[in-house]
C-alpha cells in the first residue's frame, strides 16, 4: 500500500483537506496547530489502496521544533507527497515546497482557498507553476470539496521534480523569480474583513473588541445551554422519562439491591433526578440533562471562533498580560478548551513550544479552569442564591489562576521561547466544518464521561451499603470540619470528584449547606484533583514526575484556598 | 550642548538603517535589513518570509508589553517585543 503524506505549512487547510480526501473528520480550525495528533486513513480508487497520512503543519523540515521532526520523518517514509498550499500565500509557502523538492519524492502539489485567490484578484498561472517545478498542481477549494477528485486521480501523475533548487542563501531569490513568473495582482477594493483585521488588532479597539467576544461567548453559552435544558431536555426527561422510570422502579420491587443501583432512594417518596444517585435516575439525568446542553453549546460557540480566525488575534492581545503569569499568549488557546472539558485543553498545550510552558498551562488549567461540569456543578448548586455567589467562585477562581501563575513564573525554570505567530486571515464559519466538528467533540464527550458516570454512581451506591463511607468521613472528616468549616461528608463527596465533578453535584444537593459551604465546596471540587480522565492526560502528556509535582501542587494549593476562603468569607 | 547632542541622537535613530521594528510607528512602512543572528531564530523567521529585503508595514503594537504586529505581503505576523528588537528596517516614511 502506497503511503501518501501530506505537507503544509500551518493553517492552510490540511485537515479540511485530508478529511474532505479520507470522509474521516479531522478536527480542523482556523488557528495555526490544530493537528497536533497525526491523522491516518485509507482511501482506495479503482481497487488501489492508498494510506492518507495527515502530517503536522510545519514552515520548514530542518528546524528543530517537534512539529518539524515528525514532518520530516513522514516525509522520508511517504511514497507520495502531497503538498497542501495556501493559494493566497504563495511566496511564503514556496519555501517549504522547495525544502519538499529536495527530498526527490514523487509529489502532487495542491493549490487550496483556490476561491479566496479568486476574490482578492490574484492571479496564479497554474501551466507555468507545474512546468517550472515540474509536478502537478491542482486548485483546490478543500471546504467545499471542489477539486479534490482531481487531486486523487492526479496520484498516479505524482512526479519526482525536476526542478532542485541551488543552494539555501538563493532559496528566496529563486522564489522571486517563481513568483515573478506566475503570479500577478489586481487591484481589489478593501473589503470588510480587512476593516475587521485592522480594529482587533488596534491597541485600544481591539481591547475592547475583546472584552465584548469573551462576555459574548460566556453570554451565548448560558443562553444556548439554558434555552436547550428548558425547551428540549427538561420537558423529555420530565414528561416523558419520568413516568418510564415510576413504571420500572415498580417493576423492579423484586429486587432491592437493583432498584438501588439504578434507580436509587426516593426522596419524599419520589424519584428525584438530582438526589436520587441511581444510575438511570441521577447518572443520566446529570450528564443529559444539565452537563450535555453546555457541552453542546460551549463547543458551538468555541468552534464559530475558532474558524472564524479571530483567536490568534485574543492570543495577540493578551500577550502582554498572559507574560505576567510567565505565559505566552497563545495559551489562551489551551485555556479557552479547558474551559470546556480539561482533557482536550491539557492535549492542546502541545501549540506550545516549550515544555516548561506546557507543564505550567497544564497544571493551571487542571486547577483553576472549570470544565463544562465544573461550571454545571458550579450554576447547580449556587444559581439559585443569585448570580453574585457564581460569579464570586470564578472570581476566586480567576485569582487562584493569576497568584498560582504568578509563583510558578519564579519557581519553575526553563526555557520560554519568544512569540512568532502568524495570523491568519478572517473567514467565514461553515457549516460543513463547524457541525462535524461540533459532533466529534459532543461524541468524545459522550464516551468519555458516560461510562466513568456510571462507574462513579455504582461505587457511591456500593460505598453507601458498607462501611467504607462512614471511615472515610472519620479520618479526614474532622480536618474538614476545623479548617474548612464543612461537614466531614464533604470530603466523600471531594474524593469521589475524582471520579468525575459531575457525580459531586448529586451528593453536595442532599447535604443542606450554608451558601458560604457551598462556595468553599464548589471552589475546591474544581481546584482539589482533577477527575480521572485529566489525570491520566497529564501522565500521558508529561510524564509521571510531573504528573506528582502538579499532585503536590493541586493538593496545596487547594488546602490553602479553602483555609483562606473560610476565614474571609 | 548635551542637550543638542542627546536630541539629534534621539531623532537619528529613528531614520538610520539601525532603527528595528519596534522603533516604527503603527502605519508605517520599510524594508527588512538586517535580522540579528540568533540561533535557531533567524532560521524560523528566515523560513516564514521575514527576510532582508521584504517590505514590512508595521499594523499595531499591542499596549501592555505586548507584541508587534506586522504585515509582509498579505500575512499578518504577531512578533513579541524581543524578536522584534533583532528585526532591523530602514524606515520608508
Amino acid at each position: 500500500m502506497k503511503k501518501v503524506v501530506l505537507v503544509g505549512n500551518p493553517n492552510v487547510g490540511k485537515s479540511v483537506f485530508f478529511t474532505r480526501l479520507s470522509g474521516i473528520y479531522a478536527i480542523s480550525s482556523n488557528y495555526p496547530g490544530t493537528t497536533v495528533e497525526i491523522s491516518r486513513s485509507q482511501i482506495s480508487r479503482e481497487g488501489v489502496k492508498f494510506e492518507l497520512i495527515d502530517a503536522p503543519g510545519t514552515y520548514a523540515l530542518e528546524a528543530d521544533a517537534e512539529a518539524e521532526r515528525i514532518a520530516g520523518k513522514l516525509i522520508d517514509e511517504a511514497d507520495i507527497v502531497i503538498n497542501v498550499i495556501d493559494a493566497g500565500n504563495l511566496e511564503r509557502n514556496l519555501y517549504l515546497t522547495f525544502e519538499l523538492l529536495e527530498k526527490k519524492k514523487p509529489m502532487v502539489i495542491a493549490l487550496n482557498m483556490w476561491d479566496e485567490v479568486q476574490k482578492r484578484g490574484i492571479k496564479i498561472d497554474l501551466q507555468a507553476l507545474a512546468k517550472i517545478l515540474g509536478v502537478p498542481v491542482i486548485p483546490v477549494v478543500a471546504t467545499t470539496g471542489e477539486g479534490m477528485k482531481k487531486v486523487i486521480q492526479a496520484l498516479d501523475q505524482a512526479k519526482v521534480p525536476i526542478f532542485v533548487p541551488s543552494s539555501h542563501q538563493e532559496r528566496w531569490r529563486e522564489i522571486g523569480q517563481v513568483i515573478q513568473a506566475v503570479q500577478s495582482f489586481s487591484y481589489q477594493k478593501p473589503t470588510w474583513t480587512d476593516r475587521l483585521k485592522e480594529a482587533t488588532l488596534s491597541p485600544f479597539s481591539g481591547f475592547l473588541i475583546g472584552l465584548g467576544v469573551l462576555c459574548g461567548v460566556f453570554w451565548a453559552v448560558r443562553q444556548i445551554g439554558e434555552g436547550l435544558i428548558n425547551y428540549i431536555l427538561d420537558p423529555f426527561f420530565y414528561r416523558l422519562y419520568h413516568p418510564l422510570l415510576v413504571n420500572l422502579d415498580r417493576y423492579l420491587s423484586f429486587s432491592p439491591f437493583l432498584r438501588t443501583i439504578l434507580i436509587g432512594h426516593l426522596v419524599d417518596g419520589k424519584i428525584d433526578f438530582e438526589q436520587s444517585l441511581g444510575l438511570l435516575s441521577t447518572g443520566i439525568y446529570i450528564e443529559l440533562g444539565v452537563v450535555l446542553p453546555y457541552i453542546v453549546a460551549f463547543y458551538f460557540i468555541l468552534g464559530l471562533l475558532e474558524d472564524t480566525g479571530y483567536l490568534p488575534r485574543l492570543a495577540v492581545l493578551l500577550d502582554g498580560f498572559f507574560h505576567h503569569v510567565g505565559l505566552h499568549g497563545y495559551a489562551i488557546v489551551p485555556t479557552l478548551l479547558g474551559l470546556g472539558c480539561n482533557v482536550p485543553g491539557i492535549m492542546s498545550t502541545r501549540v506550545l513550544e516549550s515544555k516548561t510552558e506546557r507543564f505550567i498551562v497544564s497544571i493551571l488549567i487542571s486547577i483553576a479552569i472549570p470544565c463544562a461540569s465544573q461550571q454545571a456543578l458550579i450554576f447547580g448548586v449556587l444559581g439559585k442564591y443569585g448570580i453574585i455567589p457564581v460569579v464570586l467562585v470564578y472570581f476566586i477562581l480567576f485569582l487562584v489562576w493569576i497568584i498560582l501563575g504568578i509563583i510558578m513564573k519564579y519557581t519553575v525554570k526553563g526555557y520560554r521561547p519568544a512569540l512568532i505567530l502568524e495570523i491568519p486571515p478572517y473567514r467565514l464559519p461553515y457549516w460543513k466544518t463547524l457541525l462535524p466538528k461540533l459532533w466529534l467533540r459532543v461524541k468524545g464527550f459522550l464516551k468519555e464521561a458516560l461510562p466513568i458516570v456510571s462507574l462513579g454512581i455504582i461505587m457511591v451506591n456500593l460505598l453507601f451499603m458498607t462501611n467504607l463511607f462512614p471511615y472515610i468521613a472519620q479520618v479526614i472528616g474532622p480536618f474538614f470540619q476545623k479548617y474548612l468549616g464543612l461537614p466531614s461528608e464533604v470530603s466523600l463527596v471531594l474524593v469521589l470528584g475524582f471520579l468525575r465533578k459531575d457525580i459531586a453535584m448529586g451528593l453536595l444537593a442532599p447535604l443542606q449547606l450554608t451558601v458560604k459551604q457551598l462556595i468553599i465546596s464548589s471552589v475546591m471540587l474544581a481546584m482539589f484533583f482533577p477527575c480521572v480522565a485529566t489525570f491520566m492526560v497529564i501522565l500521558k502528556e508529561l510524564g509521571a514526575k510531573k504528573l506528582i509535582q502538579g499532585t503536590i501542587i493541586m493538593l496545596f494549593t487547594s488546602t490553602i484556598t479553602g483555609l483562606i476562603l473560610n476565614l474571609v468569607l | 550642548m548635551i542637550y543638542l547632542v542627546l536630541k539629534r541622537c534621539i531623532t537619528t535613530k529613528s531614520t538610520d538603517s539601525n532603527a528595528t521594528l519596534i522603533d516604527m510607528l503603527p502605519g508605517q512602512t520599510g524594508i527588512i535589513t538586517e535580522i540579528d543572528q540568533g540561533h535557531g531564530l533567524a532560521r524560523k523567521l528566515w523560513a516564514m518570509g521575514i527576510i532582508p529585503g521584504k517590505k514590512v508595514v508595521k499594523v499595531s503594537q499591542i499596549i501592555g508589553g505586548g507584541p508587534i504586529v506586522i504585515r509582509i505581503d498579505a500575512q499578518e505576523l504577531a512578533l513579541g517585543r524581543g524578536v522584534a528588537n533583532r528585526i532591523k528596517v530602514k524606515i520608508e516614511k
